[in-house]
């Protein structure tokens, strides 16, 4: 037992430890607030739609990349999205988002490993266009959905077994809860189980390697960005049908940041070649509930930033000390 | 048939010709040795032959067949597999996937196949540790090993090795030619890199030399020795190519304190055991009674300060009652044996050592650029700070910037000296243009940008960038690096003329051959410490190596 206490890696898995405390500190000295199932049921699916981007953005930073845009593409899918599909049937409205979030990531993608723009630059650029369409589309308003079904992703879903909420009626699992926690699952077998999920790992560990390993170095890169855009596009449903539509101005406003938080929290190295799925997922689950704690506790928004800053910034020095040595 | 031939084969990089129509052929079931100075073009050739780059023309064939590697997968899948020196390999994947990077085939990854084959080839290489193993958390001896098990498992029948035996230990490189010659016994090629003369004669069945990117002949290993290679090697008189550097005899300039490393000493080394001060060994051979530090050896020469080896220093001398950094005082061992380096005017003390040794990190030390060096111990800062200059190996990251003038390149360290508020451009240009005339170096106008300049004419302005502020002290770090041979020359020609101006030149040098024509005596250092000394009359190849690879003789 000491001996397996002695090979627990603090660096990589701290983040679990930290989520642990929080989580029994939030049931003991808030309890009112979290023994209520709503709390977590709504904590899970209001983070739904970061938590996709972050999942998409786990596998971009481990292949050596980052991405700056996605905020903006999120809130130009789903302008684009409400917009083409009008009062028409919800799968159109998500394919429209899917298809351009997969192919403006492709195009971004492209930019990055034929044009040779680092992806900082390359994705500020994209941060400043998508936003720019995305305020040329809906005139720099909001942008409301015309389908009455839209929200149901958001606002339907299972019902929990065995979980009842104070007033004694079920629980709800939303489907966009559903949707994220699937696309993680789905995500970390193929980082995990798959060629591509390897290759992946060694371009962002060793770039030259890899390429001497005959690994088709640009390939993988360009669908690490494709795929942290159809991921944006799964976000953009999630988030428009939150609120049924799309502020074009502030939607998605610092979701990259955000998202790119949530997966240093979950132990990937912003270096690349390190990293994991379920990591990331922890990450969000954990910024989540901070901002509930907070809320929960009454302390001011103005506050908020102050204690994730703190935390973002714990977590990059305890997973550089493990690089250091 | 030959299993591989290159005919003709020529390339060239903007401005070198790296292969000027090379012609070799390697049989199958034969080790064969490539030999020749760095920047012959050795490098060059393999990676063509792995598929790394192309050649500009000439051909290259395959079991007479002619192929054309457009990447490394053509030339895997013809069945020629490289290792590569810096190991390419990825350290936060497992060994079995390494292995099998680039050829997981698709769909899902069966995980335990591919262990339990990894685990196949790995005992086929002798290597004794699991599939499962991180690939970060094995020794480069490992990783060469799992190296060599993907190019075999690849199917490999053509393997080339570049410089294997740089990083192993006496007992790993006897296993790894044992390995060499079973595949060779299995009807692979080998095809062997190295510096090490006597190890290539030793396990190659031929040898092939080039030099300066021509094929200069292949020799059998059994008809042929050291001299002879090194000769061939070389092809003219080292003396033309050096300038003639006149005995030292100045005051020292500076003085440093360096301690050995103890693992060496622990471990028993015999060349290091040491007489006592003042004592001869047992057997009373004379030669061994030392001097005091600080002293000239018994043959006179004022500049030995360094005990050489053979020799100990004893507890009477300050320099050994220093701890090691972070250690108690200790009774008094050669495990805490400090020296101290003492640098004439007018002499060049030469850094020799592997990639690793910690030559390179000593010196940034000295100078202030990183913190602290285990090996480091006292010497007088502000000196440094004053009179010592350093000419980095990495020209193009910390020596010059590359979108500046010749004239800013030089300036920007000194522009105080140039006005206060406002920069004097005139008396900056006047002064680049002296520089310019005193190296000789090749720029149309000296407010073109350094980047546009070649490595020799760059690392020029490199010198004349430090130069400019006289300093008493000159630290080289590589000074000969991806130079064209002629600008060789006139580095050495610069040396020479430091030296006859009474400055005191420090050469960090991979090249041994540059250490033996320039320098009085050489350090060489191994594991981050110095190992032993060597005067001007016992520099050899052979000697800086088996010091710097901790191999006795």
């Amino acid at each position: 037992m000491i001996e397996r206490l002695k090979q627990f890696d603090w660096q990589r898995d701290g983040v679990l430890v930290a989520f642990g405390v929080f989580v029994v500190y939030a049931l003991i000295f808030q309890g009112q607030v979290f023994h209520n199932p709503l709390v977590w049921r709504n904590m899970l699916s209001s983070n739904a739609d970061i938590g996709l981007i972050a999942l998409g953005m786990t596998l971009v930073i481990i292949g050596g990349g980052i991405d700056l845009s996605v905020g903006s593409l999120f809130a130009l899918l789903g302008v684009l999205g409400l917009k083409m599909m009008g009062d028409g049937p919800t799968p159109i409205g998500v394919g429209w988002m899917v298809g351009c979030g997969a192919l403006l990531g492709l195009a971004q993608g492209l930019v990055i490993t034929w044009g040779k723009v680092v992806p900082f630059v390359a994705t500020l650029v994209g941060l400043l266009v998508f936003r720019s369409g995305a305020l040329v589309m809906a005139n720099g308003g909001t942008f409301r959905s015309e389908n009455s079904n839209w929200s149901a992703v958001a606002s339907e879903g299972v019902v929990i077994p065995f979980v009842s909420a104070a007033n004694g009626r079920p629980v709800e699992l939303y489907w966009s809860a559903f949707l994220f926690l699937g696309m993680a699952v789905l995500l970390g077998v193929l980082l995990t189980r798959t060629p591509y999920g390897r290759r992946l790992v060694a371009v962002g560990s060793n770039e030259k390697a890899a390429k001497y390993a005959a690994v088709k170095v640009d390939q993988v890169r360009v669908w690490s960005y494709v795929i942290l855009g159809v991921c944006t596009g799964l976000a953009a449903w999630v988030g428009s049908a939150k609120l049924n539509s799309v502020p074009s101005s502030n939607a998605g406003q610092l979701y990259e940041l955000e998202a790119i938080a949530a997966v240093v929290i979950g132990g990937t190295a912003l270096t690349g070649g390190r990293g994991r799925i379920w990591g990331t997922v922890i990450g969000v689950l954990f910024l989540g509930m901070i901002t509930t704690m907070l809320v929960a506790a009454d302390v001011s928004t103005y506050l908020q930033g102050l204690v994730k800053g703190g935390i973002i910034l714990v977590a990059v020095l305890v997973s550089r000390g493990r690089t250091r040595e | 048939m030959p299993r591989v031939e290159v005919r003709d084969l020529v390339k060239e990089y903007p401005g070198v010709r790296a292969l000027g129509g090379v012609s070799l052929s390697f049989e199958a079931g034969e080790v064969h040795g490539v030999i020749g100075e760095n920047g012959a073009g050795k490098s060059t050739l393999m990676k063509i032959l792995a598929g790394v780059e192309r050649g500009s023309s000439g051909d290259v064939l395959v079991g007479g067949v002619g192929v054309e590697f457009r990447g490394v997968q053509d030339a895997m899948r013809a069945g020629v597999a490289m290792i590569h020196q810096e190991l390419n390999l990825v350290d936060d994947l497992s060994v079995a996937e390494n292995l099998f990077l680039g050829r997981e085939g698709v769909g899902f990854i069966d995980r335990r196949g591919q262990e339990s084959e990894a685990e196949r080839w790995l005992l086929e290489v002798g290597a004794d540790f699991g599939p499962t193993k991180m690939l970060g958390s094995l020794s480069l001896a490992e990783k060469q090993l799992v190296e060599i098990a993907k190019a075999v498992s690849t199917g490999a029948e053509v393997l080339i090795m570049d410089e294997p035996t740089a990083v192993l230990s006496v007992r790993e490189k006897t296993a790894l030619f044992d390995l060499i010659r079973r595949l060779k016994s299995e009807g692979k090629t080998v095809i062997l890199i190295s510096h090490l003369l006597g190890e290539l004669i030793g396990n190659c069945d031929r040898i092939s030399v080039l030099r300066d990117g021509e094929y200069v002949g292949t020799v059998d290993a059994g008809e042929v020795d050291e001299a002879g290679l090194a000769a061939m090697m070389v092809g003219r008189e080292l003396g033309e190519m050096y300038p003639n550097i006149p005995a030292c005899s100045g005051e020292v300039v500076f003085e440093v304190e360096f301690f050995w490393g103890d693992d060496l000493v622990k471990s028993g080394n015999p060349s290091l055991t040491l007489p006592k001060l003042g004592e001869g060994t047992d057997d009373g051979n004379p030669s061994l009674t030392l001097p005091k530090l600080g002293e000239g050896t018994d043959d006179g020469n004022p500049s030995l300060t360094l005990p050489k080896l053979g020799e100990r220093i004893d507890e009477n001398n300050h320099a050994l009652s220093l701890p090691r950094h972070g250690k108690e005082t200790v009774e008094s061992t050669a495990t805490n044996a400090g020296c101290s380096l003492r640098i004439r005017s007018g002499e060049v003390v030469g850094f020799a050592g592997l990639i690793g040794s910690g030559r390179t990190e000593l010196w940034e030390a000295v100078l202030g650029l990183r913190r602290g060096h285990p090996a480091l111990g006292t010497f007088d800062r502000e000196w440094v700070k004053h009179h010592a200059v350093y000419v980095s190996e990495d020209r193009k990251g910390a020596g010059l910037h590359l979108d500046f003038s010749v004239e800013d390149n030089i300036a920007l360290p000194w522009l105080g000296r140039f006005g206060g508020m406002f920069t004097n451009r005139g008396e900056v240009r006047q002064s680049a243009e002296i520089w310019r005339e005193n190296l000789a170096i090749k720029v149309p106008d000296v407010r073109d940008r350094v980047g546009s300049l070649s490595g020799g004419n760059q690392q020029k302005v490199s010198l004349a960038k430090w130069l400019f502020g006289d300093p008493e002290l000159v630290i080289l770090d590589e000074p000969t690096r991806g130079v064209d041979v002629g600008s060789k020359a006139q580095i050495y020609e610069i040396i020479a003329g430091l030296v006859n101006e009474g400055k005191a030149v420090v050469v960090i040098s991979s090249e041994m051959q540059e250490l033996i024509g320039l320098c009085h005596r050489v350090v060489v250092m191994r594991g981050g410490y110095p190992v032993g000394v060597l005067e001007r009359n016992e520099l050899s190849e052979e000697r800086i190596m088996e010091l710097a690879a901790g191999v006795g003789a």
